[in-house]
């Protein structure tokens, strides 16, 4: 195959990677939400988002645990870019990181089989773009939140990377988009977190060299770590995360939280520009459980909720337990 | 070769329309070419600045959306159009990142089995540093001439309409970029034309 490749071709496909990552996607995604919110709200004035009081009452509607997930203390422990991790963010990173390297290795992916994720998303304010055609979709379960659009997004990932994507959105009326992805689509799974390195310092600088481009971000970097930390991920990558995320600056501890499923954990938080990005996690288990985006105005602008994993012998098929 | 997947496929113009109304629809826009206007960045200037940029170029097209022409079922040669103007103010950058193909290229080297390297495969990339280091000193329309034309695989009409020139003056600008790809380098191989198959397909 080498052979074939022309000097162009090589400089078509580049000596480094030119694809973009599932962030760059989420960094325009946010842009753009920006801007249409700005748009719809100069022609009309009356239109608003969601008060907070509205949030907490919807919230109270569903699960307890989830209206506490979506709001936001008034005095958040403010953790300004630079300042070092505080200590109640370490404490508990550390011991998330303790209970991870307590945990047995889970086998790799083997050929024919799947890692199948299933994952609950939500965005405040309607999502990027309407999903069309596809066919209608069943009930998806997703948490019904004023104000925001949500969807459950189920993937299964093969070793190469390919697999499959199927998205159910939270509005029944709405079509369900059911993908199938050639190799190297799953760049951020857990398929690639055999190459990341276990040293907490290393592993920083890798996520920074390899997903942020060079250009050190903590909020990312921590965003980042979230999406490693699939339960399925090696135990020793698990404890590496939580230790890496210890040495952030300016990440600060939540203190008890709940995520929108109504589970139990404990938040870490890194604020930029004015906007939080935030870990919710079970110190215990090591699992994570939510991330979270936290706009200046104190309200949720988006979450992602983790929910089942597991390998599966088809890219039809989904985990018994 | 390229492994893209049609995520949303559809009507830009039709999209973009819709998005007066109802801005969300511009997202539909958005996503169906990021991909594509992605790699032209970082192809160009690197990947610590394709996050802005592309950010940048989907922000631009979304404020001037009144402006496309509604009955173009094609939206990509606007987006390159953007992207273009956004990618000159960073000229320095580009021709430092060209310049710099060598040793991108020997890193890349470094960590491959010798073994498996083959000769071909050798050479291709020392003429690729080459090429790369003569793109670095083409001047800045022949250089966005031969990006959307030989790396892009626009059309000549499409590459035209993004740099808003009329197709003759593509074809002169190309054409004085091949002649100084000869003139510095004379190995390499012919430059290739995309005439024949031009890539129309989304990504």
């Amino acid at each position: 195959m080498m052979s074939s490749q022309s000097p162009w071709d090589l400089l078509r496909t580049g000596p480094d990677d030119f694809d973009p990552g599932p962030r760059s996607w989420a960094k325009v995604e946010g842009r753009l939400r920006q801007a249409y919110t700005s748009h719809r709200r100069r022609p009309k004035a009356t239109r608003r988002r969601p008060s907070r009081r509205t949030i907490l009452v919807g919230g109270a509607a569903l699960a307890a645990g989830m209206a506490a997930a979506i709001a936001v203390p008034l005095a958040l422990p403010s953790g300004s870019p630079g300042a070092p991790p505080s200590a109640a963010a370490v404490a508990v990173l550390h011991e998330a990181a303790n209970a991870a390297e307590q945990q047995l290795s889970s086998e790799p992916i083997a050929p024919g089989r799947f890692l199948y994720l299933k994952t609950y998303e939500g965005n405040a304010g309607g999502s990027i773009y309407p999903i069309r055609g596809g066919s209608p979709a069943p009930e998806s379960g997703a948490p019904a939140l004023p104000g925001f659009t949500t969807l459950v997004r189920q993937v299964w990932v093969a070793a190469d990377g390919s697999g499959r994507e199927r998205v159910t959105p939270g509005d029944p009326s709405a079509p369900t988009s059911d993908t199938r992805v050639p190799a190297g689509t799953f760049t951020t799974t857990i398929v690639y977190t055999d190459q990341l390195p276990l040293d907490p310092d290393a592993l920083r600088s890798a996520i920074v060299q390899r997903f942020e481009g060079g250009k050190a971000n903590n909020a990312a970097t921590l965003q980042f770590a979230g999406t490693f930390l699939q339960p399925d991920a090696a135990p020793q990558l698990r404890a590496a995360l939580y230790r890496m995320i210890a040495t952030l600056p300016g990440v600060v501890s939540l203190g008890p939280k709940t995520d929108v499923l109504g589970r139990a954990g404990v938040g870490v938080s890194i604020s930029e520009h004015g906007n939080r990005t935030q870990l919710i996690f079970d110190p215990e288990s090591s699992a994570v459980l939510q991330e979270q985006l936290v706009g200046s105005d104190g309200h949720v602008s988006h979450y992602l909720a983790y929910s089942t994993s597991g390998i599966v012998n088809s890219a039809k098929t989904i985990p018994t337990n | 070769m390229d492994e893209t997947v049609e995520v949303i496929s559809g009507d830009d113009g039709k999209d973009i329309a819709d998005s007066l109304a109802d801005p969300a629809c511009f997202g539909l826009v958005a996503r169906r070419h990021f991909d594509a206007i992605y790699r032209y960045i970082a192809r160009r200037v690197g990947r610590q600045l394709a996050d802005d940029l592309s950010g940048e170029t989907f922000l631009v097209a979304f404020e001037r959306r009144s402006t496309f022409d509604v009955d173009m079922a094609d939206a990509r040669p606007w987006l390159y159009g953007i992207a273009t103007n956004l990618v000159r103010r960073q000229a320095r950058s580009e021709r430092r990142r060209w310049a710099a193909y060598g040793r991108l290229f020997q890193q890349q080297a470094g960590s491959e089995d010798p073994t498996e390297t083959l000769v071909e495969h050798l050479a291709a990339r020392q003429q690729a540093i080459r090429i790369a280091e003569v793109i670095a000193r083409l001047n800045r329309d022949q250089r966005d001439a031969l990006h959307l034309v030989v790396f892009e695989r626009l059309s000549y009409e499409d590459a035209a309409r993004a740099l808003g020139i009329p197709v003759g003056t593509l074809r002169s600008r190309l054409a004085r970029a091949r002649q100084r790809l000869r003139e510095l380098s004379a190995d390499f191989g012919e430059v290739p034309s995309n005439t024949e198959h031009a890539d129309r397909g989304r990504s």
